[in-house]
């Protein structure tokens, strides 16, 4: 490490006793301008699985824009502006077809003309305390077929010990759905939806090196959750994706982060257990190095696995009528699995921080560890692209 | 808005703190509490007072654990950061060499006592934790001299700060924090000692390296290594005029070096200055401990500060 670096890390320590830290408020010390553009594409469907349509799946651009400021020694404000391009086809409904083996499921696919955009607009401003620190959020996003409006409070507190921090969260939202060409396809031309949640977190300092944190949340939907666009063949009849009305989850986390001081790496281990009322259950294991090279590089790989137990009324084809009414077969509600590999690379140079990632993502039904129900053919994998910088005025 | 300027006796040196407020209620608050602060900190971690924690954890070595709280963790953090950046240098174990260099008896050690007593240094042999520490063998201590006189008096700015002071100087024998311009949005003036400042005049000031000129109260003239105006941050001295002694015509300084058991013997004299005084304290010590390379070191920090070899001759740095 050169020699300025060392001063650095003196410098933090410094800040860190208490005496001292108490006056260094964790407000910003500047404003700091943000920009990120993220592309994320799905790969095609293979050809075997689609009974007709596009085989294209979505291609997501994204352009970030967030500033932040501080407003005086107390409170800070930040404003981050979301664009979202979005094309492709999608999946939209099973049907059988005669095969070599017998009847083979077969996605029919949507033509690839679906052109979305989105914009969400999120505001928060936060006042920091001596030991708290208090945060509101609203929250606006805008599509031609769906409005979101939220809104949301954070509270976090630090005891007197200095090695706990209590984090303590609720939001509320309220979506309107407007269907695109709800007449010509006889959808549903206007729904509601209403969700909320809360959250609480304790972090703890173990030792030196090692902080471990622990989390539940709650979080209800209700309403329409159908996805108004995919449709089910019951019966022989083509009819409307239908969920149940309500959704209860909750989740358990587990993070850790252990700092190993001989090669300047943090490692970070996060678990989480998801489950609902739809029978819903899934568990999420990451592991990512954040490897620091000097002071100004860092690199991050990662690995995340996913495994989830899908819901009890998921099928990949109806072969007979439920006499609950509910059908979907939306492969994000099936059993499945799937992993991510990435890397993140950050680098800093005076005011700028510059940072560019890569991630890609795989599923299938065999990497689930549960096997309860059917297989689907419309499992998705994508990439994602990123680059983005932060500039410190 | 007024000026006071209370001078009391703390951390065995004395220290002055220099104020403007709006009422001399306050300003007797404001005095009561910094006192008390600077008053807790010596109690907790003073190697003298039998009942310190510092003692306790001593006095545990090669025992048993001693618990400790946030600040004490922050402070042996701290330390293990100025440890890696002077590659060793800094090391607060080095404090048990005191025993065997007696700066009353003005007697040299043997070599063997010398080394006796470096089997007794090693930073890196403690166990320390968020909650406890281990000297694990007996005999073993530790000191925070050169961090928590000069951590007072951050805290002592951090005081002020909280009591809405924006004009303020404290001087903890030396270690100094400056808490905004004075009241006429003018600096602080802040003369450095020369360490060759004639005896007679030393005496009268006692152990002070520093010496601030209240601007309606001017002290009589001295020698000064440097005259430095300060506006806010922390400025901390280093020197072997502090304590030392003189065998054959050679400089013993109380500075010890914790590979060698043996006096440093490079610089005379360095203050630095930068945001916080703990800082600038512990820059200034690892600079004296450094010998030969301490001003090269300085200068690659890019820290300003002033310096004097044993000849005399002056170094500086001002950004």
């Amino acid at each position: 490490m050169s020699t300025h670096q060392l001063l650095k890390s003196l410098s933090a320590a410094a800040l860190a006793l208490p005496a001292i830290a108490s006056q260094a408020s964790t407000i910003a010390d500047n404003a700091q301008f943000g920009y990120r553009y993220n592309t994320y594409q799905e790969q095609d469907l293979a050809a075997a699985d689609v009974h007709s349509g596009s085989l294209e799946r979505y291609i997501v651009d994204v352009n970030q824009f967030s500033l932040l400021t501080p407003l005086n020694e107390y409170l800070q404000a930040s404003i981050s502006l979301q664009f979202e391009s979005m094309s492709g086809a999608s999946p939209w409904y099973t049907q059988t077809v005669e095969g070599e083996m017998g009847d083979e499921i077969k996605q029919v696919m949507s033509g690839a003309s679906i052109e979305e955009d989105r914009t969400d607009i999120i505001t928060q401003l936060t006042y920091f305390g001596d030991s708290y620190s208090v945060s509101g959020t609203v929250a606006k996003s805008t599509e031609n077929d769906y409005n979101s409006l939220s809104g949301g409070v954070e509270l976090s507190y630090d005891f007197s010990d200095k090695l706990t921090t209590l984090g303590v969260s609720a939001d509320y939202s309220t979506d309107e759905i407007t269907p695109s060409d709800a007449l010509e396809y006889n959808r549903t031309p206007y729904e509601e939806k209403q969700s909320w949640s809360g959250h609480i977190s304790l972090s703890r300092v173990v030792t030196k090196n090692l902080i471990v944190q622990l989390g539940y949340g709650l979080f209800n939907r209700s309403g329409y959750l159908s996805d108004p666009y995919k449709r089910v063949i019951v019966d022989s009849k083509l009819i409307d994706d239908s969920r149940p009305d309500s959704r209860l989850a909750s989740t358990y986390t587990g993070r850790l982060r252990y700092f190993v001081e001989g090669i300047d790496t943090a490692l970070h281990f996060d678990y989480r257990l998801y489950e609902d009322n739809w029978d819903v259950l899934s568990h999420t294991i990451e592991f990512a190095p954040y490897i620091n090279i000097g002071a100004d590089w860092q690199i991050v790989p990662s690995i995340r696995y996913y495994s989830q137990k899908g819901a009890f009324f998921y099928e990949n084809y109806y072969e007979y009528v439920r006499e609950d009414g509910y059908y979907s077969t939306d492969s994000r509600l099936s059993s499945y699995g799937a992993y991510t590999i990435g890397a993140k690379v950050n680098k800093k140079i005076g005011d700028w921080f510059l940072t560019a990632s890569y991630q890609y993502y795989t599923s299938s039904h065999d990497l689930g560890i549960d096997d309860y129900n059917e297989t689907s053919n419309s499992l998705v994998d994508f990439d994602i692209v990123s680059i983005g910088f932060d500039y410190i005025f | 808005m007024q000026f006071y300027q209370n001078k009391f006796s703390a951390m065995g040196s004395p220290c002055a703190l220099n104020f403007y407020c709006s009422s001399p209620v306050k300003a007797q608050q404001i005095f009561s509490l910094v006192i008390k602060e600077v008053k807790r900190l010596e109690d907790k971690y003073s190697r003298y007072l039998a009942n310190s924690l510092l003692s306790k954890i001593n006095t545990s070595a090669g025992i048993q654990k001693v618990k400790i709280d946030h600040e004490t963790f922050a402070l042996l953090a701290y330390a293990e950061q100025a440890y890696q950046i002077s590659d060793g240098l800094f090391d607060i174990t080095t404090g048990v060499l005191r025993h065997i260099w007696d700066f009353k008896k003005q007697q040299i050690p043997s070599q063997i006592q010398i080394e006796n007593s470096l089997q007794l240094v090693d930073w890196q042999l403690v166990e320390w934790q968020q909650d406890y520490i281990y000297l694990p063998v007996k005999g073993m201590e530790i000191d925070f001299g050169g961090i928590v006189k000069e951590y007072a008096a951050d805290a002592v700015a951090a005081l002020l700060k909280s009591k809405d002071i924006k004009h303020g100087l404290i001087d903890l024998g030396g270690d100094i924090h400056v808490l905004g311009p004075d009241i006429h949005n003018k600096p602080w003036p802040i003369a450095i000692r020369s360490p060759q400042t004639p005896a007679k005049l030393r005496k009268n000031q006692k152990n002070q390296t520093t010496h601030i000129f209240e601007q309606k109260q001017p002290e009589a003239p001295q020698k000064a290594l440097a005259n430095i105006a300060m506006t806010h941050g922390g400025l901390a001295s280093s020197g072997d005029y502090e304590r030392n002694f003189i065998v054959k015509g050679k400089k013993y300084s109380h500075l010890l070096h914790p590979k060698t058991g043996w006096p440093v013997h490079g610089l005379s004299a360095v203050s630095v200055w930068c945001e916080q005084c703990v800082m600038a304290g512990t820059i200034a010590t690892i600079s004296m401990l450094k010998q030969e390379e301490g001003i090269a070191w300085l200068n690659e920090l890019e820290i300003p500060y002033v310096a004097m070899d044993h000849v005399g001759g002056t170094y500086q740095h001002s950004s």
